[in-house]
């Protein structure tokens, strides 16, 4: 026994000797300083195309793809003699792959630009490995933590066709106070991130504006049985409810409002992915119809570059496009506008200098500029459910609040100065 | 072989049938001492209960857990069968609902019927199951660990092959009319038509289960093939064809559930896991392998999370798994389990 | 040199290979581009943790589907002082050993008197309490978004270091385990695999030695979370789901339950499949079940065991009789064992 114990220490010191002589190897580390003029401009895209937000990925990749396909040959477009193409990997809706796979596309592809995912957990993750470097530009048009833009900025980051996740709820709550004129409103929201960020921005606006919030229901996020928080909500005193449930939870949610009868009592204002195309396809017009939501994406908004959008993805996937896949889009549209605008040079700062100046671009989401902390500043609708002539259905707005930023309807320094929204705290006037 | 066996039952039947009485004394007084103890935990906390919620809610989440309870059972039921007499831990059960679900959404789309679509995607489900079966899983008889990667294998190909076909939005299933939307009672009380139906048939479909275990041929063979299979063996019953019989008949409720489930549950890409989390709980809680055993822990989750999410909302996330933990470090063998 | 020509043929091939391998491993990183040091250095550490799971699913007989509760707190107790405090690398390390290890002392007590899918059950429960700890706990683990912020230390910071730390790791655990499971207690832990009641009957208390099998697994486990936690740089309730439980429990019978090497191999085989062949493959996950299928069909002892028979067979053939170097219990299993779960 101690003899065999003894053959292996023996080669465990070999090795270890043999891998401190190895280790002396450093990274080679492509350093672009401001402002190159480049040949081409690599885009790694972190996509979920497995796992449980596999749907939004999926039209995610149709966005991204239909912009290669409309404005390039599907792999490349060419601006100004600088060729961009996209590398796209699967994050299997898990952090820990996506950090993997960003690893591949800083080191193996070499990439300008990361698209880090969908979740706002992947977005987080990807944006603190990719850490203090400063020759890679983390664009996000999906995860919209606050606070990257807010009171704790990530490194060369800003979200171009993106948003932040309190800024369309802020106007929401605004909205419901002054237009609708709800005096006592609960919520019922997912109970992590997102959902005390979205919640918080209604409560915060809505209470401020004089309104008052009398219960908060916050219950898991994913998909399951919804029967009793309907039977709560049956339970409730209040005008209205602010609801926001999330991907595969949104459906069950939608419709389990429905059929316990709370929307004869309690008209639903849902949050915004809660009627989100990508879930909306799902439901039964009998359930939806009808109901008030929010968001910066209103696919039957009545502008041009939002109707051209819809028309040309409906025409390449049958689907009637998402969120998710406009925003894609959108980001691809910043990101060649602003090559434009630099005459075909890119660094992170240089980039990101660009896009915060005066840029407006059309997209589909509407006219979009970036505020100086890289969120987007634009248009937030108040949509409901409608059915089109087809038969299908689509959030068409009601109410739109024009270049709305994300600290609206508050200052920025009074707002920055607020704690983050947390389940504990949904604004001052929340109580 | 087997004619050993019965010459030496022969022999000391005496001692078997006393050994059997003292057997059966220890479980039923096993069973009333559960009782016991569960009414002493139960009752205070229903008075407890009580008091936070008006006796309508009370009585309205009671009907929230028996309804979600209902899914439960027949997810439970097909898990169970099969492993009481495979004794085979079916994982791919979750993938098994999650294929009858989507199948059953797209023929209910194809032809306007729900019940079609409900028969129809419980039994592709079951020529799936007659498939892994007959070709798979008789190959490793007794296997515990292969039969772990196969079945998890199994539920990654279902799962994947799900999303390539159908995508992965989440889908609900076209209910009928006369399903959908909510019976009112009163002025205020409304409640889906759709969770009593599920929870009307789940009572049914459990009756006509008990009627055919308790009362007819097939239903002696199969609980004799649970307690002892060799004897059933020797006794010149096929037990193979009954073993692929259970399990066609596992994976027809199984598809069957995913239809039903995809009234009130979106499908969506990684709900095979957490069907198969749902399935594993209740039969663990009610004890492997006994129909009563799937009834009792259906109704138990579905009641428990019910009640947890209104009344300890911050625990909402433990709902399923602490109280099956609790239950587990008292009784290890579940609910209504024998000792092995 | 005495010792060499005591060993058998298929022993002299064993160490031949081994020295091979580590061979490789060491030349290796030196071939092939970060990505794939990434991902060697990724399938080190989930070797090492599904070396721990085949310790007590391999040679004690239980499967644990929860094992990433012990992995998970180890990471989350790195991370916690890594990015929530001023706690340097000692500290950081502490934390995170205490954290793991308290995780598997608590995980061992209640799951010490359960058996067959019962003790399954347990674990998989207690994994997903730590789910849900994980999920609730914002303040201490950041919920869904996880930890930020974690870094390697600053000595071991280059991913082409950081490898090398991971094999000295890795193998200094193997010789560990490769020293436990020939020990006493790892035949006692055998015992258990074959029949509990006869381990009771020969004077062993069957719970205080499931118990201690969570003691030592869970150690080797809290060791791979370390090392993932400083890999990742970051840690979140995703590492802890029953998916990243049953990993290791894939591993290893896809490589050869109850051998140590294989749970290695499957980790190999399962990494660059989720990782590197999703790149090239959109339809990964039915290419990795339809793999788990047929190797369930076609080499029922996983890898290892395809190989390992192969390798007999030959030597049968050429007439060199039975390999003592080779236990009998396993030998065993090579042929239908007529398990039940209970």
């Amino acid at each position: 026994m101690w003899k065999q114990i003894r053959t292996w220490a023996l080669l465990l010191v070999v090795i270890a000797m043999i891998a401190a002589a190895c280790s002396d190897d450093s990274d080679d580390a492509g350093d672009d300083a401001g402002g190159d003029a480049i040949e081409t401009l690599k885009i790694g895209v972190l996509l979920p195309l497995t796992g449980f937000v596999a749907g939004p990925g999926e039209d995610a990749k149709q966005g991204l793809e239909l912009y290669f396909d409309q404005f390039g040959d599907g792999s490349t477009v060419e601006v100004g003699g600088v060729s961009i193409e996209f590398v796209l990997e699967d994050t299997a809706s898990d952090p820990a792959v996506a950090l993997t796979a960003a690893t591949k596309l800083l080191e193996v592809d070499d990439v300008d630009i990361i698209i880090p995912g969908i979740l706002a957990s992947t977005g987080g993750a990807v944006g603190d490995a990719q850490g203090d470097r400063d020759d890679v530009l983390l664009l996000s048009p999906y995860s919209c933590n606050d606070d990257f833009t807010q009171r704790a900025p990530l490194n060369a980051y800003a979200r171009p066709g993106g948003w932040a996740c309190s800024q369309s709820s802020h106007a929401f709550g605004v909205w419901a106070f002054e237009e609708a004129g709800y005096e006592t409103i609960a919520t019922a929201c997912a109970d992590y991130t997102f959902g005390y960020e979205h919640c918080g921005g209604f409560v915060d606006a809505f209470t401020s504006a004089g309104g008052t919030v009398s219960d908060q229901i916050w219950f898991p996020p994913p998909n399951q049985d919804f029967g009793t928080y309907m039977t709560q909500l049956n339970g409730l005193d209040a005008d209205a409810v602010m609801t926001l449930a999330v991907g595969g939870g949104a459906v069950p949610f939608v419709t389990a409002y429905s059929e316990f009868g709370v929307d004869q009592k309690l008209p639903q204002l849902a949050g915004a992915v809660t009627t989100d195309q990508s879930v909306l396809r799902a439901m039964d017009k009998d359930t939806v119809l009808g109901t008030i939501s929010h968001g910066h994406w209103a696919e039957g908004a009545d502008i041009p570059s939002t109707q051209q959008f819809v028309a040309d993805f409906e025409e390449a996937t049958g689907k009637i496009a998402s969120y998710y896949a406009a925003a894609n889009y959108a980001a691809m549209q910043w990101v060649v506008a602003t090559l434009e605008a630099t005459g075909g040079e890119f660094s992170p700062d240089l980039f990101l200098d660009t896009m915060k100046g005066d840029m407006v671009v059309d997209t589909p989401f509407g006219p979009q500029s970036l505020d100086a902390d890289g969120s987007p500043i634009l248009n937030i609708y108040i949509r409901e459910v409608v059915e089109r002539e087809d038969g299908k259905l689509w959030n068409v707005p009601i109410f739109t609040y024009e270049d709305v930023d994300q600290y609206f309807p508050f200052e920025r320094d009074t707002y920055l100065a607020q704690p983050s929204y947390t389940k504990d705290y949904q604004g001052d006037g929340a109580g | 072989m087997s004619s050993r066996v019965r010459f030496e039952r022969g022999k000391i039947m005496s001692t078997a049938d006393a050994d059997e009485q003292r057997a059966i004394d220890t479980i039923r007084r096993d069973r009333r001492r559960t009782l016991l103890v569960t009414a002493l935990v139960a009752i205070p906390l229903i008075a407890w209960t009580l008091t936070q919620m008006s006796l309508l809610s009370f009585g309205t989440q009671i009907l929230n857990g028996l309804s979600f309870g209902a899914l439960l059972f027949f997810l439970a039921a097909g898990f169970t069968m099969i492993f009481g007499l495979l004794r085979i831990a079916n994982l791919a059960h979750g993938g098994f609902y999650l294929m009858g679900g989507y199948f059953g959404i797209t023929i209910t789309l194809m032809t306007g019927q729900f019940w079609i679509g409900l028969i129809a995607g419980g039994l592709l489900v079951m020529v799936l199951g007659l498939f892994v079966e007959r070709v798979m899983l008789r190959r490793i008889r007794g296997m515990e660990k292969p039969e772990v990667l196969l079945t998890i294998g199994m539920t990654f190909v279902i799962g994947d092959m799900s999303l390539w076909m159908w995508g992965g939005d989440p889908r609900v299933v076209d209910k009928p009319g006369y399903l959908k939307g909510p019976i009112q009672i009163g002025d205020s009380f409304f409640y889906p038509k759709y969770r009593l139906f599920v929870l009307a048939s789940a009572i049914l479909v459990g009756a006509i289960l008990f009627y055919i275990d308790r009362r007819t041929k097939i239903g002696a063979i199969v609980r004799a093939g649970v307690d002892d299979r060799e004897t059933v063996a020797a006794l010149g019953i096929n037990i193979k064809a009954v073993f692929t019989a259970a399990f066609m008949f596992g994976a027809f409720i199984a598809g069957m559930s995913g239809v039903i489930g995809a009234g009130f549950l979106a499908l969506l890409p990684g709900q095979d896991f957490e069907i198969l989390l749902f399935a594993l709980v209740v039969v663990i809680i009610g004890g492997l392998g006994s129909l009563e055993g799937a009834a009792l822990g259906a109704a138990i989750v579905g009641l428990i999370d019910s009640f947890a999410k209104a009344l300890v909302p911050e625990l909402s996330f433990f709902t399923l798994f602490a109280p099956m933990a609790i239950i587990l470090m008292v009784r290890p063998n579940g609910l209504l389990g024998r000792a092995p | 040199m005495n010792l060499l020509r005591r060993l058998s043929l298929t022993a002299k091939v064993q160490l031949g290979l081994l020295a091979g391998v580590i061979g490789a491993a060491i030349v290796l990183p030196h071939l092939v581009d970060t990505f794939i040091l990434r991902l060697l250095t990724l399938a080190l550490v989930s070797g090492l943790f599904a070396m721990s799971v085949d310790l007590m699913a391999g040679y004690g007989g239980l499967v644990t589907l929860g094992h990433a509760g012990v992995l998970g707190s180890a990471m989350y107790g790195v991370g916690y002082v890594a990015s929530k405090t001023d706690g340097g690398v000692g500290m950081q390390i502490l934390v995170g050993f205490v954290a793991g290890m308290t995780a598997a002392t608590i995980f061992g007590l209640m799951a010490m008197r359960a058996t067959g899918v019962y003790f399954i059950m347990i674990t998989i429960a207690q994994g997903m309490i730590i789910w849900g700890l994980a999920s609730l706990l914002v303040d201490i683990t950041g919920a869904e978004n996880g930890l930020l912020g974690i870094r390697r230390p600053t000595a071991i910071e280059s991913d082409f270091t950081y490898y090398y730390v991971v094999l000295a790791v890795l193998l200094v655990c193997s010789l560990g385990l490769f020293v436990v499971v020939r020990s006493p207690f790892g035949y006692a832990l055998k015992g258990l695999r074959g029949s509990e009641t006869r381990v009771r009957m020969l004077g062993h208390n069957s719970a205080f030695l499931k118990f201690y099998m969570f003691i030592v697994s869970g150690f080797f486990a809290t060791i791979a979370g370390i090392l993932l936690v400083y890999l990742n740089e970051f840690v979140s309730p995703s590492d802890v789901i029953l998916g990243a439980s049953a990993l290791p429990v894939l591993m290893s019978i896809l490589g050869g339950i109850g051998t140590l090497v294989g749970p290695l191999i499957g980790a190999f085989v399962i990494v660059f499949l989720r990782n590197w062949v999703s790149i090239h493959v959109d339809r990964w996950p039915t290419l990795m079940g339809l793999i788990f299928i047929l190797v369930v069909l076609f080499a029922r002892d996983g890898l290892i065991g395809a190989v390992s028979s192969w390798w007999h067979r030959r030597i049968d053939g050429r007439g060199s009789g039975n390999d003592p170097a080779r236990p009998p219990e396993e030998a065993a299993r090579a042929g239908p064992q007529p398990v039940g779960l209970n």
